[in-house]
């Protein structure tokens, strides 16, 4: 058997590979380290930009609201239809998000209005049902075969951030965009009327109606503001992710474990969980099938948001944070 | 205007006519032929449906071409949608077998389909002729008399293209994989034949769409060559941020894989696909007049080359049909009708095709690479043959002779 040098690249059946090899992988560790720390947050800022339209729904109008995945993945559907008819990426995207809105101020129009009055099981299985018929309406429109949308132009390079650190410019821009969104969802909630309504509709639902307040606008826009956000979400990562049907359904299940973790209703809550679970996701799916052997490691990683999920119902049943 | 005794006269004429004439048509055709009932189990809906609704393609257009009528005989085709579960296609099965009493099965696109019906098939009378899916199980020791893998065996194709890699000298390979049974096979077979140094081995999970971070750790790992093996979205989403990487000049080592690009992947991944090797044992270009058959009329219907599951879902058609009729339609002696099939006396449009003693084929694989041809379209523009006449490794295993 060959003995480990420093310098030398070590094989992989050598027993003490990693202690002698470390010296020359800690240059590239950081940058590997950093790109990971890059991803994690652009995974989280993706779902967050999701959770908001359950939480957000949830604490205002007191729904579950399982539709959000069709949200995402019409969000992409619509703007590369919307890509290919007007053949800018800027305009398609826009085109797009408006197109969400408006199907999501419909929804909330059509079916989930007649739901604020049912219990919660009756509300799972209603915009479960939508899910359902999201997934279908776009195989009879478009058809089972993926759609493309392509990266926007100038972005598809990578951005040199330090010494030996590249990272994808795309990706960075997908953060960006989240970053701007939930900024301006902050400021919209904290700064303006229609926010102050939001909060206090939060609160004491009751009340605001009774100080004539058209609660029923102020659902519709909720709603539609929600549709929006994951419409976005699906937009940012159409370049990345396949536009299929159904590609919504597993950043749904995401979602849920971010909504619990984070607390039912609360956009902080939101925000912390979905940082949380970018980290689990990510480091957890890379460093866990090294140390523990690819089989165990990749099953223990995919269950590890779950098993952090489970850890804070027991530990606060509610949720890490309350209010909104 | 005629009476009630003429009336009943007329029609007792008229119906011994009619039986006289029914028993004639019913004597010619039953001393030989019996009407051919398929069982098309195939999957199509989920992302699976992609898949199945090409292999309906191929089927669709093998019945035109043989006039609705496979072997000459009144063919009649049940479809059962199994969903990509076990499951529903362990009741449709069976549904298949007991109600529409059908002769042949086909159709079925995954591997764990295959295993999950194939104690039930082993069981009954009907044939399975697996256009696609051909697990490793079912072509070593549970191999049986009832199912011919007519497309191919999951680890011949990866072994192939593991020959191939070995062959072109390349000597720091990367593999990843979906973590199922089916992508450890691939990568297995691939790593087994390509016998050299191995610069890393990653398996993600099959719900997994963002590659960010494993690409991070295959461009620190600085191979040659990368096998992939990823079907479907996961395949759209792995080829469009691997070029992102490319195009950066983050990494530079070109893709070599069994199913990260095909025609029908085209459209989602744009040019994202281009310069991606294929291994296949279809090659779209191949110049026999059996494929130029199957191109033309495809083009012509669909505007586009078929992918591999039309073609092989085609060439089953094609096979069983000589086989039918070299058998002069009589269904019911199976032994005579497993040895027509089994003689693969038919014109393939893969060209080279025979079977190995476990019913699964030998046959040639091709390495194709998507180009851009003259007219902008994308195309799997043939390179080399990887393999002639290559086989899977566990015919040996098989008890069948």
């Amino acid at each position: 058997m060959t003995s480990c040098r420093l310098g030398v690249t070590c094989p992989t059946h050598c027993p003490h590979a990693l202690p002698t090899a470390l010296p020359t992988r800690t240059a590239m560790s950081t940058s590997l380290l950093l790109e990971l720390l890059f991803n994690s947050v652009q995974l989280a800022l993706t779902l967050y930009l999701v959770a908001v339209g359950v939480t957000l729904v949830f604490g205002v109008m007191n729904l579950v609201n399982l539709s959000q995945g069709s949200m995402f993945m019409l969000g992409g559907y619509f703007s590369a239809a919307a890509m290919d008819w007007t053949g800018s990426w800027v305009d398609g995207a826009a085109i797009g998000l408006v197109a969400v809105g408006v199907v999501g101020a419909l929804i909330e129009f059509f079916v989930v209005r007649n739901l604020y009055h049912r219990n919660h099981l009756d509300q799972v299985l209603a915009t479960f049902g939508l899910m359902l018929f999201f997934n279908e309406i776009v195989v009879i429109v478009w058809g089972r075969e993926p759609l493309f949308l392509a990266t926007p132009p100038g972005l598809g390079g990578s951005i040199h951030l330090a010494p030996g650190f590249f990272y994808p410019a795309y990706r960075l821009a997908i953060s960006g965009t989240a970053l701007v969104a939930g900024l301006l969802l902050y400021l919209l909630i904290t700064r303006t009327r229609v926010g102050m309504l939001i909060r206090a509709g939060a609160e004491q639902r009751r009340l605001i109606e009774a100080f004539g307040v058209n609660i029923r606008l102020l659902y519709t826009l909720v709603f539609s503001l929600g549709a929006l956000l994951a419409g976005l979400g699906g937009v940012m990562t159409a370049p990345l992710l396949p536009v299929q049907t159904g590609v919504g359904d597993s950043i749904l299940i995401e979602v849920l474990v971010v909504i619990i973790i984070g607390g039912l209703g609360s956009l902080r809550g939101a925000l912390v969980a979905s940082l949380s679970v970018g980290l689990f996701e990510v480091f957890g799916h890379l460093l866990l099938p090294i140390y523990l052997g690819p089989t165990t490691g990749n099953a223990l990683a995919s269950m590890s948001i779950y098993i952090a999920m489970a850890a804070v119902l027991v530990w606060r049943p509610t949720g890490l944070f309350r209010s909104i | 205007m005629c009476d009630k005794a003429t009336k009943s006269i007329l029609f007792r004429t008229a119906l011994v006519a009619c039986l006289a004439g029914w028993s004639a048509i019913g004597l010619m055709s039953s001393a030989r032929a019996d009407p051919v009932r398929i069982g098309f189990l195939t999957t199509l809906s989920g992302p699976i449906g992609l898949s199945g609704a090409e292999m309906k393609r191929g089927l669709d257009l093998a019945l035109e071409q043989l006039g609705g009528k496979i072997g000459g005989q009144p063919t009649e085709v049940f479809t059962v949608d199994d969903k990509g579960d076990t499951n529903a296609a362990v009741q449709g099965l069976s549904e298949l077998i007991d109600k529409d009493k059908v002769n042949f099965l086909t159709g079925p696109v995954t591997s764990n389909i295959v295993m999950a019906i194939l104690p039930a098939v082993a069981k009954s009378d009907a044939f399975l002729l697996s256009p696609n899916a051909g697990p490793n199980p079912a072509a070593g020791p549970l191999c049986n008399p009832n199912l011919f893998g007519v497309g191919i065996q999951g680890d011949a194709i990866a072994g192939a293209m593991g020959l191939y890699l070995k062959k072109i000298g390349k000597n720091k390979l990367y593999l990843m994989g979906q973590d199922y049974q089916a992508g450890w096979d691939m990568l297995g077979a691939a790593a087994r034949t390509y016998d050299g140094p191995i610069a890393g081995k990653v398996f993600t999970p099959t719900s997994q769409f963002d590659f960010a971070s494993e690409f991070a750790r295959l461009r620190e790992a600085d191979p040659d060559s990368v096998f992939a093996f990823y079907t479907g979205g996961a395949a759209i989403s792995f080829v469009k941020q691997y070029a992102q990487l490319k195009d950066s000049g983050q990494v530079s080592a070109p893709l070599y894989s069994p199913a990260l690009a095909d025609p029908l992947l085209f459209k989602a991944e744009g040019d994202a696909s281009i310069g991606i090797n294929i291994i296949d044992n279809y090659n779209p270009e191949a110049k026999n007049p059996a494929n130029a058959k199957l191109v033309d009329a495809y083009r012509q219907k669909y505007q586009r080359f078929p992918t591999h599951y039309a073609a092989l879902q085609y060439d089953t058609v094609m096979l069983l049909d000589s086989a039918i009729r070299a058998v002069n339609g009589n269904l019911s002696d199976k032994a005579a009708l497993r040895a027509a099939i089994r003689k693969a006396d038919f014109a393939s449009v893969r060209g080279n095709f025979k079977f190995n003693t476990n019913q699964f084929p030998i046959q040639d694989y091709y390495v194709l690479q998507v180009k851009k041809n003259a007219g902008g379209e994308l195309t799997m523009a043939y390179v080399t043959t990887a393999a002639e006449n290559y086989a899977d490794p566990y015919a040996k295993d098989c008890p069948m002779k």
